[in-house]
């Protein structure tokens, strides 16, 4: 329902604030929620930071990307609810909204992800948290489970043939 | 008017005390059955939600004692325990693996000097197995295996792709991949609903496919009319009086804190291995200052369970396949324990179950290295071919590992904590040694790429037993060769707080097969007025 929820207020939002209606008018239910979308538990800034990265470490192909699918919206609300978000994921987004990180070139954040990746410490702290938050919401999405991923089970079977390759036996 | 007076007051309706009260009932006893959960229909389970439009359900249905009004204290190692609070205890959300204990694993003193022998023989529990399968309906194979004794059988589960190929690989290292034991009906006719193999069944089996004393004991128990169930009630205490005698169960109503006392002739604890010793630990009298039959001072000690560790990983015969419908049972596939080396540093053996993460979510997708377009195939190429090696080592129990009561802190119904104290020891640390070679091993054989070992050990799968230990020396045990306690004739302990050692097999077929054998035993006492 959260989506819901705020698609609504975006609508109102919309109504009340006539300059930006029509340009919002003309995109998608799922573009429009992105847009107008107010985050909670991080600032404009950091979650602005924050679409950038999730996009980098799922990004469109013959599937969407990850803000597509409103993981950056998910994130911010996984973030919400947590008693304890964690420090160092919010401190490093800090460093990152310092650094301009969202105006840098694509093939210098391409790098600096890189050296994240592979950092040990809270850096490497912050992807791996950044990658698992990203990863279990993506693939938690019908986009993301069934078609990106050709998942075709949770129904019932009356049979289950196992393997039927003489080539594996 | 006078209180009924039952023949047995069984607490707890988990594997034991559901099968307690079924044999019991079924064999002519009016019997009290005092439950601190209250019924949960299977039906309303959604085990068929999506995580994507919230009809998915959590992990571990909500069965299990609030850690935040019932919580637990630990000391020591990281490990846990489970308390089940629901009618079918935890045989409402299990995994239904279903395994004969070997005759060598009733004698760890005489095979491998570790521990102590059991006072019953496999020989002696035997046709108590063949009960507790035609109760539970197990499917599987006969593999005329000496360490994992067959038993009566129903159609088995078939191997997915990769357990084929691990099957395969297996046999190159002396391994052996079998299809699993589970009580599971895979086919119809065993008076259940078959198996859909949706594999959700960690979540609570929606059309009770999978043995669960709610659906498959208590009925029919109920319809004997001898059956009185106080679900939504817990017991505080056993009152002896003066005597070495229980005399009644002080229960309390969970929901308005209203007490009774049950009478009955006989009292059988179920609860669980750390619900069964804390009950006794808080029941005394002047007699039992340290608790109930333990002036031996053994109740809550020789606590341990099974040892995990768990490998994941990618079978390169299958990446890039077509993923297709993989989840079925959850896991279909076995590995026994093979036999553990002249030489080895840890006494015991593992075995290792395949397969029991299901497929609905990626498992490697958080350790696949890096991350956009490559990474995204990466994880898409891997889906099909994920495989999961889970080991269950043997833990020998210490009496230093232990369950007491909490001297100062009580959860919200007044009831002391549990506080659980456990180290693990030298055989432990190697056996988890062991049983991680074992599994890469396996996957060298079998060409498994890009492994995720997880953090380990873990401790006890919710496999926890031996605080109320059967045994042959009354120094270092509570019970007898019956479920019986020494100290007090009247009173029996019938769950897996009652193993004396416990090896790598899961526990529940064991806990049903001794539940069948007490309620027979506890029968034949009081029909010749010992009770």
């Amino acid at each position: 329902m959260p989506d819901q929820t705020t698609r609504r207020q975006a609508l109102v939002q919309i109504t009340a604030g006539a300059a930006a209606s029509a340009a919002l008018a003309s995109l998608s239910p799922a573009a429009l929620a992105q847009a107008t979308y107010q985050p909670r538990a991080l600032t404009r800034e950091q979650f602005k930071i924050l679409r950038v990265l999730v996009d980098m470490i799922i990004p469109a192909t013959e599937t969407p990307g990850a803000t597509a699918l409103g993981v950056d919206r998910m994130i911010d609300k996984t973030l919400t609810g947590q008693d304890d978000p964690p420090e160092a994921f919010l401190d490093e987004l800090n460093n990152l909204v310092a650094s301009g990180f969202a105006d840098i070139e694509e093939s210098d954040r391409v790098k600096l992800l890189e050296e994240y990746s592979q950092a040990a410490g809270e850096k490497g702290d912050f992807f791996q948290i950044l990658k698992d938050l990203t990863v279990d919401h993506y693939y938690s999405t019908e986009v993301g489970l069934i078609d990106e991923l050709g998942y075709e089970g949770n129904t019932a079977l009356n049979e289950f043939p196992g393997c039927t390759h003489e080539e594996h036996r | 008017m006078p209180a009924e007076k039952f023949d047995v007051c069984v607490i707890g309706s988990g594997a034991a005390g559901g099968a307690l009260a079924g044999e019991l009932t079924r064999r002519g006893a009016r019997v009290a059955l005092i439950e601190a959960g209250k019924y949960r229909d299977p039906s309303k389970l959604r085990t068929h939600g999506w995580p994507y439009d919230q009809t998915q359900p959590v992990a571990v249905p909500d069965v299990t004692a609030d850690p935040k009004r019932e919580p637990v204290t630990y000391e020591g190692d990281a490990i846990s325990v489970s308390r089940g609070r629901v009618i079918g205890g935890r045989t409402t959300h299990w995994n239904a693996v279903a395994l004969r204990f070997s005759e060598d694993d009733f004698r760890e003193w005489s095979v491998n000097g570790v521990e102590e022998d059991w006072p019953i023989s496999y020989d002696e529990i035997a046709p108590y197995y063949d009960k507790a399968e035609e109760l539970m309906v197990v499917c599987g194979t006969r593999e005329n295996l000496k360490v994992l004794p067959d038993g009566r059988f129903i159609k088995p589960l078939s191997l997915r792709c990769s357990e084929s190929i691990l099957a395969r690989a297996s046999k190159k290292i002396g391994m052996r991949v079998i299809p699993v034991r589970k009580a599971l009906a895979t086919e119809a006719g065993h008076g259940r609903a078959p198996c859909h193999y949706c594999g959700h069944c960690m979540q609570g089996c929606g059309v009770s496919a999978i043995f669960n004393t709610a659906e498959h004991v208590i009925p029919r128990a109920r319809r004997t009319g001898r059956l009185t169930l106080r679900s939504g009630w817990m017991v505080r205490e056993l009152r002896t009086g003066d005597e070495a005698r229980v005399q009644s169960a002080l229960i309390f109503e969970r929901d308005s804190r209203r007490e009774e006392e049950i009478h009955a002739d006989v009292f059988a604890v179920c609860g669980g291995n750390i619900e069964s010793a804390r009950l006794l630990l808080n029941s005394r009298s002047a007699r039992f200052p340290n608790g109930l039959a333990n002036n031996n001072d053994i109740v809550g000690r020789y606590l341990h369970g099974h040892i995990t560790g768990e490998v994941q990983g990618y079978l390169k015969d299958l990446v890039g396949t077509k993923p297709g419908n993989q989840d079925g049972a959850l896991d279909h596939a076995y590995i026994p324990r093979t036999e553990t080396a002249k030489g080895a540093d840890y006494a015991g053996g593992f075995g290792i179950q395949l397969n029991v993460r299901g497929y609905m979510r990626p498992h490697h997708a958080r350790f696949v290295p890096g991350f956009g377009r490559d990474f995204k195939r990466r994880v898409r190429d891997l889906q099909p071919a994920h495989t999961s090696a889970l080991a269950f080592g043997k833990v020998v129990a210490h009496a230093e590992n232990r369950v007491t009561l909490h001297p100062t802190l009580v959860d919200d119904y007044g009831l002391p904590l549990p506080r659980v104290t456990f180290h693990w020891q030298p055989n432990d640390i190697a056996m988890y040694k062991a049983m991680l070679d074992g599994c890469h091993k396996l996957y060298d054989a079998a060409s498994v790429a890009f492994r995720a070992q997880l953090k380990g050990p873990g401790g006890f799968a919710s496999h926890e037993v031996g605080c109320v230990r059967m045994g042959r020396d009354p120094k270092t045990s509570i019970l007898n060769e019956f479920n019986q306690t020494r100290e007090i004739k009247n009173l029996f302990v019938v769950d897996g707080s009652s193993f004396t050692t416990f090896p790598e097999k899961n526990p529940t077929l064991t806990i049903v097969a001794l539940a069948i054998r007490a309620a027979e035993n506890i029968m034949r006492m009081k029909d010749r007025g010992d009770l």
